[in-house]
């Protein structure tokens, strides 16, 4: 029995149903996909006077090394407000890298540049250049190394694709 | 007559040598001076940006009016026009090839790269690359056994000229857009849109590129296609030359970079890379040619492949507007949905021509 062309189509017609259905069903809810939604444009209507105000006190106490644990606390508070703002996964980011955490900083880096690609443009304003890129250079290398030593440690690859993610952001493709 | 048989196939292997080395040069030069890395030359990103531009979308990061996308049209349109080449026809199944056209950009966008930037990518050493690459073959190769069980969209007629011509003026009034800028037209100040070659280096690097693939019919699809249906070689070394002379000037660049991660403009996920490159592979065999040999067709008066690159416009605007394209993380849900979703389209349409052949 020879194979069937018209036939072979017609059954990958239904399977590429069955696969519409099965991605459709496990793709994640609107909400989270609304958190990961780059910020476009102008955000400043989405500024609560509650989110400035955790973002200012946060910024103060980070100064002062003995008060980091408060700073993150209003960082986090801050986050809650406005989960799509970038202010306080980069203050977190930042906070983390003082603590030699660097777990911590890179996903919090990746979700501040997630929520504004500015981070990594060089034709924008906010553009952070040099603490990005050294950032980014230093975490790969010290990642690639717990990798040679712990090939199966699953938040290390994380850790590596979050740096490798900013490694792409800064390179500067079309995306 | 053997004499001028093989005088006419060196002409033909020195005209497509002759595109890839253009494509592969400007490919990777376009991007040293300007225009995104790795993306000197990529259809469906530029039509993104055109898009853009023209209020079709509103991602701010992508829009600008690409004077190479113009180039490859006027360039192809000039030249067509000089070696009495230019014929209008078309009238087949004109929503088909709209529809092709709407998935040839999905699959690129999900890809991040049309062909071209595939082959720009696979050159500055991007293993990602590698993987579309195999998904584009495949899903060529899928396109050959529709033609070979006998796909047809149906053969093209001539028609009155005024029909390609009102698509060169449209491709001239966007050339003056961009020189004029009007309030209307928005252009990128930050993001990948913002960076751009100078306009006149861009424009000349689309005329040439333009006319080259005009008189040598480089296709990146039709490389394989024509290899896999009658074993001719002959585009597919246009495309060894274009990978080769991108490849070198990328390693004296020191772009050249073989890895799998810290790529601009692509992402890392395998299943994704490959399938959304096999869409475009077999919507581009369907149509006759992938998304730059459209935009050469349409300048030379195919008016199909000029309702594919209105379809392909569409395509463009839809990918920003639904958030189809990939972002460097990965592709989204809805990229995910409108790859399979083109694949049955495809599929469906690919079977449904077949059945009309064998009523006919």
């Amino acid at each position: 029995m020879g194979f069937n062309f018209k036939k072979g189509c017609d059954l990958t017609l239904c399977l590429l149903c069955l696969s519409f259905i099965l991605i459709l069903w496990r793709s994640p809810g609107r909400s989270e996909a609304d958190i990961f939604k780059p910020v476009r444009g102008d955000e400043s209507a989405q500024f609560s006077e509650s989110f400035t105000f955790h973002l200012k006190i946060a910024r103060v106490l980070s100064e002062k090394d003995a008060l980091w644990s408060e700073a993150e606390k209003e960082f986090q508070l801050a986050k809650k407000i406005n989960p799509r703002n970038y202010q306080p996964y980069l203050g977190i980011a930042r906070l983390a890298l003082k603590k030699e955490d660097w777990t911590l900083a890179a996903g919090n880096y990746r979700r501040a540049v997630e929520r504004n690609p500015d981070l990594t443009d060089n034709n924008a304003k906010a553009y952070l250049g040099k603490e990005l890129i050294s950032f980014t250079k230093e975490a790969i290398r010290r990642f690639r190394d717990i990798e040679r030593k712990k090939p199966r440690d699953s938040v290390n690859s994380r850790n590596l694709k979050n740096a490798y993610y900013l490694k792409r952001k800064l390179a500067g493709g079309c995306d | 007559m053997i004499k001028i048989r093989r005088s006419r196939e060196y002409k033909a292997l020195l005209a497509i040598i002759l595109s890839g080395l253009l494509l592969g040069g400007f490919g990777v030069m376009l991007s040293v001076w300007g225009n995104p890395k790795n993306t000197g030359i990529c259809v469906s990103c530029f039509l993104e940006n055109i898009a853009g531009a023209l209020g079709l979308h509103n991602n701010v990061r992508m829009m600008y009016i690409r004077p190479e996308i113009i180039g490859f049209v006027l360039g192809s349109f000039l030249t067509a026009g000089l070696t009495k080449e230019f014929r209008s026809r078309g009238g087949n199944s004109p929503l088909i090839y709209f529809l092709i056209g709407i998935f040839l950009i999905v699959g690129s966008s999900v890809f991040i790269g049309c062909p071209l930037k595939l082959m720009l990518r696979l050159s500055a050493g991007d293993i990602n690359a590698l993987v579309g690459f195999g998904g584009l073959v495949s899903g060529i190769l899928i396109g050959v056994l529709f033609m070979k069980e006998g796909f047809f969209p149906g053969k093209p007629r001539e028609n009155k000229p005024l029909n390609t011509v009102i698509f060169i003026g449209g491709t001239v009034l966007l050339l003056i857009f961009l020189v004029v800028r009007p309030d209307f037209i928005r252009f990128s100040v930050k993001g990948a849109a913002a960076r751009s070659a100078p306009l006149l280096v861009s424009l000349f690097a689309g005329l040439v590129i333009g006319s080259a693939a005009q008189r040598s019919r480089f296709c990146v699809t039709g490389a394989w296609r024509n290899f896999f249906l009658a074993g001719d070689r002959t585009l597919l070394y246009g495309l060894l030359t274009l990978f080769l002379a991108a490849l070198a000037l990328n390693v004296s660049n020191g772009d050249f970079s073989l890895n799998r991660f810290g790529q601009p403009g692509s992402h890392p996920d395998i299943l994704w890379n490959f399938l959304s490159m096999a869409l475009v592979g077999l919507g581009s065999v369907m149509v006759g040619g992938c998304p730059f040999r459209q935009l050469v067709l349409a300048g030379e008066g195919d008016g199909d492949a000029v309702v594919c690159v209105l379809g392909m416009l569409m395509g463009a605007a839809l990918v920003q507007n639904f958030e189809i394209r990939s972002l460097l993380s990965g592709p989204t849900v809805y990229g995910k949905v409108s790859v399979i979703l083109g694949f049955f389209i495809l599929i469906g349409v690919g079977r449904y021509l077949l059945e009309e052949e064998a009523d006919a």
